[in-house]
C-alpha cells in the first residue's frame, strides 16, 4: 500500500472512529436520560426504518444537506471560510417565496426554475460580498460570513412576520408560492420530493467542477496554498470570491429547494442548523463532493433518529446536535488520524 | 436635556458589560494566537448552568460558582480536543457552541421537563447595588452606582487584565507565543501550556457574562446569548489586540446595542430589523477597520520604500482565519507517513 493510499485510509478510518464514538457517546446520553432506555434506544437507531412513511421522511431531510454539504465543500477545498449557511439557505428559501409571489402565472417548470435561480443568485451574493471583503480589504470572511448571515435571518424573520405573512393561516408563515411551482412528490405519502434527483446531481456537477475542470485545478491549488498558487501563476485574488459565489449559490439554491419541494412556504424554524450541519456533512465527506452523498445520508439518519426517539419515547430532539458536536469534535482530531496511520504503518 | 441621558448612560454601562467580560477574556486567547470562536457558546453554558446552580440552591454566589465551575470544564474539554488532540480549532469552537445549545435544551427538558424559556419568579436576581459615597455624588452616581455587582467585577478584571498582560512574566510569555509560536518554544516556553490556560481565562470571564444575561433575567432563555459571543470576537480584534481597544469596543457596542433596545421601545421601526442592526454595523465597523489598518500599512511600506515586499497585506499580514482552516486541512492531507 502506498502511503498516499494510506493516508486516505487512514483519514477514512479515523471519521468511521468519530462516528462510532459519537454512537456510543449517544447510548450513554440515552441511558442518562431516558427512562427506560431500551425502547429509546430501539427507536433511535430503527425508528428511521420503521415504515415507508418515515424512510422517505429520512431521505427527504437529506436533501438540503446535500446542498449545504457541498456548498461547505467548495468553501473548503478553496480555502475560504462560509459560517453563513443559515442565513444563506434562510434568504435562498425567501426569495423563492417571493419570485414565486410575484410571478405567479409562469408554466410549471418556468416558474420552478426561476425560483431556483432566485434562492441560487442571493445565496451566492450573500457569501460573495464577504469573498469581495477579503479580497478587496482583507477583512476575515470567518466573521463577515457569520455577521451578516446573523443580521439578515432577524431581517428575514421580519419579512415573515409582517410584509410577507399568510393571515388565513393559525401559524406564523410566510404567504404560499403557487402549487403549480411544486416540485413532484417521489415516494408519497413520504415528503420525498424530486429535489434529491436535483441535489445529486449537483454533487457529481460539483465533482467534475473541481476534480475534472481547469477551474477548480486552480481553485484546488489556491485552496491548499494561496502562495504557491501565485508562483505558478495562478490569479489568486479572484479565488477568494469565486468559490465564496458557488458556495453560496449552492446553499441558496438549497433554501430555494425546500420550498419548492417541501414547505411552499418559508417560516422561522426553516433552516433549524441546516447551515451548521452543512459544516458537518463537509468534514465528513473530507470536502470532497461525491463524498457529501453518503455523509449528507448518514446525517439525516441520526437527525431521523433523534426525531423518531423524540416522538416515540422521552427524550428531546437536541440530543442529535450533541452527538454532532461530537463528531465535529472527533472527526478533525488530527492525532487521532496520525494514531491510526502509526498502527496501518506497522 | 434634564439629564435624560443619564439612565441611558447608565443602561448602556449594563449591556456592554457581558460583551467586556467576553472579550476580555478572549483577548487572552486571542493574543496567545487563538481566535477562539467558542466564546458564544461558553456563555451560553454559564447562562444556562448559573441559573439552575442559583433555582437549587436559592443562593446567587453558589449559582455563579456552579456557572463558572461548568463553563471551566466545557472550556478545558474544548481546549484539549483542540490542543491535545490537534482538532481544527475552528470546527472544534463550532462544536463547542453547539454542545453547548443542545446540552443547555436536552438538559432543560431533562430538569424543568420545558425545551423553550424557563422563568423562576422566585430565584434571587443580581439587583442593582447602591455604590456609598458615589451614590451621592449628582450625576456621576446616577451613572456608576446602582449598577449590578458583575458589572463592577468586569471593571476590576479588565484592570486586572492589563496588569496582568503587559506587568507579568505570564503576559510576556502570552504574547510571545502570539507573536512567534517557534521562537517562543526555543527560548523554554511551552506554547500549548500557554494558550491552554488563556483559553481557560476566557472561560471564566465568558462564564461571568453568561451569568450576567440569565441572573438579571430570572431566566433561561435557549440562545440566550444571540451572537453577543461572536461581536465580543469582533470587539477583540477591532481594539487591535489591546485591554482598550476592548473597553472602547464594548462601549460603542453597548451603544448599539442600547439604541435597538431604545428605538424599539419608541420608534415604529419593526423590531426585527433594528435585532439585525448590531450585525450589520458590525460588518461595516470591521470593513473600515480593515481599510484604515490596509491604508496604515500602505503608508508605512511606501514610508520604508522597500520594493520586495509588495506582497498585498493579506499574504504578509499574520494567518487571517481562513487560511489557518485551510492550513490544517492541507496538514491532514498531505503528512502522509
Amino acid at each position: 500500500m502506498d502511503s498516499r493510499a494510506k493516508s486516505s485510509l487512514a483519514s477514512f478510518l479515523g471519521i468511521v472512529l468519530s462516528i462510532l464514538v459519537a454512537f456510543i457517546i449517544a447510548i450513554i446520553l440515552i441511558f442518562s436520560f431516558s427512562k427506560d432506555p431500551g425502547k429509546t434506544l430501539y427507536w433511535y437507531f430503527f425508528g428511521p426504518f420503521t415504515n415507508p412513511f418515515v424512510f422517505g421522511n429520512m431521505l427527504e431531510s437529506a436533501i438540503p444537506l446535500l446542498f449545504t454539504g457541498l456548498g461547505m465543500a467548495v468553501a473548503f477545498k478553496s480555502g475560504v471560510t462560509n459560517l453563513g449557511g443559515e442565513g444563506q439557505i434562510f434568504a435562498g428559501a425567501i426569495m423563492a417565496v417571493i419570485l414565486g409571489i410575484l410571478l405567479p402565472n409562469l408554466p410549471g417548470g418556468v416558474g420552478i426554475a426561476t425560483l431556483l435561480l432566485g434562492g441560487a443568485i442571493v445565496g451566492s451574493l450573500m457569501a460573495g460580498l464577504s469573498g469581495f471583503l477579503r479580497m478587496a480589504w482583507g477583512v476575515s470572511d470567518l466573521l463577515t460570513t457569520y455577521l451578516i448571515s446573523t443580521g439578515m435571518v432577524y431581517v428575514i424573520n421580519y419579512l415573515i412576520l409582517g410584509p410577507l405573512r399568510d393571515p388565513a393561516q393559525i401559524t406564523i408563515q410566510s404567504l404560499s408560492i403557487p402549487a403549480a411551482y411544486m416540485l413532484p412528490r417521489l415516494l408519497p405519502p413520504s415528503y420525498l420530493h424530486s429535489g434529491l434527483l436535483l441535489g445529486l446531481a449537483a454533487a457529481v456537477f460539483i465533482w467534475f467542477l473541481i476534480y475534472r475542470t481547469h477551474l477548480g485545478y486552480e481553485l484546488r491549488v489556491a485552496g491548499s496554498n494561496r502562495q504557491f498558487g501565485r508562483y505558478g501563476g495562478i490569479e489568486v485574488r479572484q479565488y477568494l470570491v469565486l468559490p465564496m459565489l458557488i458556495s453560496g449559490a449552492l446553499i441558496g439554491l438549497g433554501g430555494a429547494v425546500q420550498v419548492v419541494g417541501r414547505y411552499g412556504s418559508c417560516f422561522s424554524d426553516l433552516t433549524a442548523g441546516l447551515g451548521w450541519n452543512g459544516i458537518a456533512v463537509a468534514l465528513i465527506a473530507r470536502s470532497n463532493p461525491l463524498g457529501v452523498i453518503p455523509a449528507a445520508l448518514f446525517y439525516a439518519y441520526l437527525d431521523a433518529g433523534a426525531k423518531s426517539a423524540m416522538i416515540n419515547s422521552d427524550i428531546t430532539y437536541e440530543i442529535a446536535s450533541i452527538i454532532s458536536a461530537v463528531i465535529f469534535y472527533l472527526v478533525t482530531a488530527e492525532a487521532a488520524v496520525a494514531f491510526i496511520r502509526r498502527r496501518l504503518g506497522k | 436635556m434634564n439629564g435624560s441621558y443619564i439612565p441611558a448612560i447608565a443602561q448602556t454601562l449594563t449591556i456592554m458589560t457581558p460583551l467586556l467580560l467576553a472579550a476580555t477574556g478572549g483577548l487572552f486567547s486571542a493574543l496567545a494566537g487563538v481566535l477562539n470562536i467558542a466564546l458564544e457558546g461558553l456563555m451560553l453554558c454559564s447562562a444556562f448552568f448559573s441559573v439552575v446552580f442559583t433555582v437549587a440552591s436559592g443562593n446567587l454566589f453558589v449559582g455563579i460558582l456552579g456557572g463558572i465551575l461548568a463553563t471551566l470544564l466545557l472550556t478545558a474539554l474544548f481546549a484539549f480536543i483542540s490542543l491535545g488532540l490537534r482538532a481544527n480549532i475552528f470546527i472544534s469552537g463550532l462544536a463547542t457552541n453547539l454542545l453547548a445549545a443542545g446540552l443547555s435544551i436536552v438538559l432543560s427538558y431533562a430538569i424543568y421537563g420545558q425545551t423553550g424559556s424557563v422563568s423562576f419568579p422566585d430565584m434571587p436576581r443580581l439587583n442593582p447595588i447602591v455604590v456609598p459615597g458615589i451614590s451621592d455624588i449628582p450625576i456621576l452616581g446616577d451613572i456608576f452606582s446602582g449598577q449590578n455587582i458583575l458589572v463592577y467585577i468586569s471593571w476590576i478584571i479588565l484592570i486586572i487584565a492589563s496588569v496582568v498582560i503587559y506587568h507579568t512574566p505570564f503576559g510576556m510569555r502570552l504574547r510571545a507565543v502570539g507573536h512567534d509560536m517557534e521562537a517562543a518554544r526555543s527560548v523554554g516556553i511551552n506554547p500549548k501550556l500557554i494558550q491552554f490556560i488563556a483559553i481557560l481565562i476566557s472561560g471564566f470571564t465568558c462564564a461571568l457574562a453568561g451569568a450576567m444575561l440569565t441572573l438579571t433575567l430570572g431566566a433561561f432563555v435557549p440562545n440566550v446569548t444571540s451572537g453577543r459571543g461572536w461581536i465580543a470576537l469582533v470587539i477583540i480584534y477591532l481594539g487591535n489586540r489591546t485591554p482598550v481597544g476592548v473597553l472602547i469596543g464594548s462601549i460603542i457596542f453597548g451603544l448599539v446595542e442600547y439604541l435597538s433596545n431604545f428605538l424599539q421601545a419608541v420608534s415604529n421601526l419593526p423590531s426585527g430589523l433594528l435585532l439585525a442592526m448590531p450585525f450589520f454595523v458590525t460588518v461595516l465597523a470591521l470593513v473600515l477597520y480593515s481599510i484604515l489598518e490596509q491604508q496604515l500599512h500602505h503608508r508605512r511600506r511606501t514610508a520604508s520604500a522597500n520594493p520586495s515586499c509588495n506582497l498585498p497585506p493579506e499574504d504578509s499580514g499574520p494567518k487571517s482565519p481562513a487560511s489557518a482552516i485551510e492550513g490544517s486541512e492541507a496538514r491532514a492531507s498531505e503528512s502522509g507517513g
